[in-house]
């Protein structure tokens, strides 16, 4: 008997448990985010992305083809006009050089012997003159002589003509082997070094690009040059404020502003479907490094600042929008009326109050809230929304 | 003296096989339980296997009718606050043994069960050798089956849960739920990002009637006082509540 009864107690304490837990279950206080509403400016904008790269910057190339000797920077240097940056092995281009002073040497040595044959020429016509006024020698004697001196003048011509010829020659050798040199163009930073000492660098021609030595630029200013879609170009003009996310800084803005847009539409690497490229300039180059892949928001239209709300927060019911607002714990149907929307944000026309507090989520949980229910802030992720001033709704290229 | 032996031959002749009654007597009456405990040790492996059984298919059940999606997102809340790539990374892991995540817990209870139950038997052989009062001459196999008469009381709350989820309204359930009994849950309500809220849904207080049961069976087993008994029970417990506290 008191066995049995104890068992009963027992069973009566577990079924009691259970019963409490589920209502418990049923009045607990569920845990959702909010959010705050703000006043803030709701932005359409296209997506876009590209590269970094310098306002302006020089691919050095080479225009002969030799053995690299030297490499006197390195990458991340910052370098004078006129600084010498790397050279390839002159042996070569010297011994052209060399060879084309040599055979102007032998020209001018053919000139002077040109010119003295002339002079005795002359010389034996004015004696041969002389004989020829005492009936020495005949006319046909006077007549050679000065044909042999016409032709003794054409010999000294094309003698220098061709001085002239191997002088070119030589200028041209010199322009090689000083080709063999390379200084920077400009003052700036060598942001890229793609060649070691020993490698062989080839010239360019029309249809091969030469090797790619080394990239000058101007670190001062850079530019996001970014694709568009074919078909969001209509909405891009220049001028047009530009938020440029680094992939280092994917949550920071840089600002930016459309400098220029392309004027002709690419084939994407892909292959698929045609966009334009447009530079950004921006604002503040600090730790963006050229070749650096980057994200951008372009900004086509701002609205002036109204309440807004992120969309999660708004719900509908019978072509009624509809919140969950939040006031001392408790979840509350308020009804609204409801603006532009962007892709996160929702604009508020009315039904709330700048820094109204209403539930984002978890949707599970909304979908079963019910007017009155206790609940308990999981996050404050209001107040990450409050460093915000703008929103924006995108298109992606 | 001569009385209780009487009584314990008489009640070895009722229970030297295999009986659900015994089950019920660890629940209700304790005492008359561990009066004859050597002679209940068959049944005691009916216990185990039963206590098992319930655990292994409350979890399986509880969690196979959960939703994947649900079943993530519980256990990403469980996990509390945790920074967007510790929660990416988690969410990836989650993903992938979402599937059999009812299976993996089933078996790590009923292998948590085996283990538990063999510390403690180990812990209760050692008290018996250390008093020196192992009067009854019990080896590890007869501290196994005491161990597992003391852990009766959570085949009781796995019946609890078991009611709790079947007739709950819907399937996708909080994880929480399992720990239904707990110190958090009964008293406390601390929230998954509180420092104590491991600690505190960990503490079931069907433990007080497995440290009860294991006072009367010590008492009786070990012959001890009921003081020393209760604290012998009771001690593993404070060990690894208050380690675990001073850790936090």
């Amino acid at each position: 008997m008191k066995k049995t009864m104890t068992l009963l107690l027992i069973i009566a304490t577990l079924i009691g448990l259970v019963s409490w837990k589920k209502y418990q279950g049923n009045h607990n206080t569920v845990q959702v985010s909010i959010d705050q509403v703000v006043e803030k400016s709701l932005s359409d904008t296209i997506l876009a992305s590209g590269n970094l790269i310098f306002n302006t910057q020089i691919q050095i190339r080479s225009q002969v083809t030799g053995i690299v000797t030297q490499v006197l920077v390195v990458e991340g240097e910052h370098v004078k006009q006129g600084q010498m940056l790397m050279q390839l092995d002159q042996t070569a281009f010297a011994a052209d050089v060399a060879n084309a002073q040599a055979v102007i040497n032998a020209q001018q040595i053919e000139i002077e012997q040109a010119i003295e044959f002339k002079a005795d020429i002359k010389r034996r016509l004015a004696l041969n003159e002389k004989l020829f006024n005492q009936k020495l020698v005949g006319q046909e004697d006077i007549d050679s002589l000065i044909s042999q001196h016409k032709i003794a003048q054409i010999k000294i011509k094309a003698a220098k003509a061709r001085l002239n010829q191997y002088q070119a020659n030589l200028a041209m050798a010199k322009n090689r082997l000083a080709k063999t040199t390379f200084v920077a163009a400009m003052d700036g930073l060598i942001s890229a070094v793609d060649v070691k000492v020993g490698e062989t660098v080839v010239a360019g021609t029309t249809n091969i690009i030469g090797s790619a030595l080394m990239t000058l630029a101007d670190p001062s200013t850079i530019l996001a040059e970014l694709r568009i879609d074919e078909a969001d170009i209509g909405n891009v003009k220049e001028d047009q404020l530009v938020e440029v996310f680094s992939a280092s800084a994917p949550k920071t803005a840089i600002k930016g502003k459309i400098i220029s847009i392309g004027t002709s539409a690419r084939i994407s690497a892909n292959g698929q479907g045609l966009h334009f490229r447009i530079k950004a300039l921006l604002q503040n180059a600090e730790r963006l490094y050229p070749g650096m892949s980057c994200r951008a928001e372009i900004i086509t239209a701002q609205t002036q600042p109204s309440l807004s709300v992120p969309i999660a927060a708004i719900h509908q019911d019978n072509n009624q929008y509809y919140v969950w607002q939040v006031k001392n714990n408790i979840a509350t149907k308020q009804m609204v009326t409801i603006g532009m929307a962007t892709d996160t944000h929702q604009a508020i026309t009315s039904g709330l109050q700048h820094n109204d507090l209403v539930i984002t989520g978890p949707s599970r949980i909304v979908k079963n809230l019910v007017d009155g229910a206790s609940i308990n802030a999981k996050n404050n992720s209001y107040s990450t929304a409050n460093r915000q001033s703008t929103t924006h709704t995108s298109k992606e290229s | 003296m001569n009385n209780a032996a009487i009584t314990k031959e008489n009640t070895n002749t009722t229970i030297n096989t295999i009986s659900p009654a015994v089950i019920v007597d660890a629940l209700v009456a304790p005492t008359s339980l561990f009066n004859q405990f050597k002679a209940a040790k068959k049944s005691s492996w009916l216990a185990l296997v039963l206590l098992m059984s319930v655990t292994f298919i409350s979890t399986m059940v509880f969690f196979d009718n959960m939703s994947t999606p649900w079943l993530i997102e519980q256990q990403l809340l469980e996990a509390g606050e945790l920074s967007a790539s510790e929660l990416e990374g988690a969410k990836a892991i989650i993903e992938q043994t979402a599937e059999y995540t009812g299976l993996i817990s089933a078996t790590f209870s009923i292998i948590s069960i085996l283990i538990i139950n063999a510390i403690f038997a180990g812990y209760y052989l050692l008290i018996s050798k250390i008093t020196g009062k192992n009067t009854e001459k019990l080896v590890f196999s007869d501290w196994y089956s005491f161990s597992v008469w003391t852990q009766i009381p959570l085949l009781i709350n796995s019946l609890g849960f078991s009611l709790l989820f079947i007739t709950a309204a819907s399937n996708d359930l909080p994880l929480s739920l399992i720990n239904y009994a707990s110190l958090n849950q009964i008293v406390l309500g601390l929230t998954p990002n509180h420092s104590l809220y491991m600690w505190a849904e960990s503490m079931n207080l069907f433990y007080i009637w497995t440290i009860f049961i294991a006072a009367i069976g010590l008492k009786k087993c070990a012959n001890l006082s009921l003081s020393k008994a209760t604290s012998l029970a009771a001690l593993p417990y404070l060990l690894i509540f208050s380690f675990w506290y001073m850790a936090i």
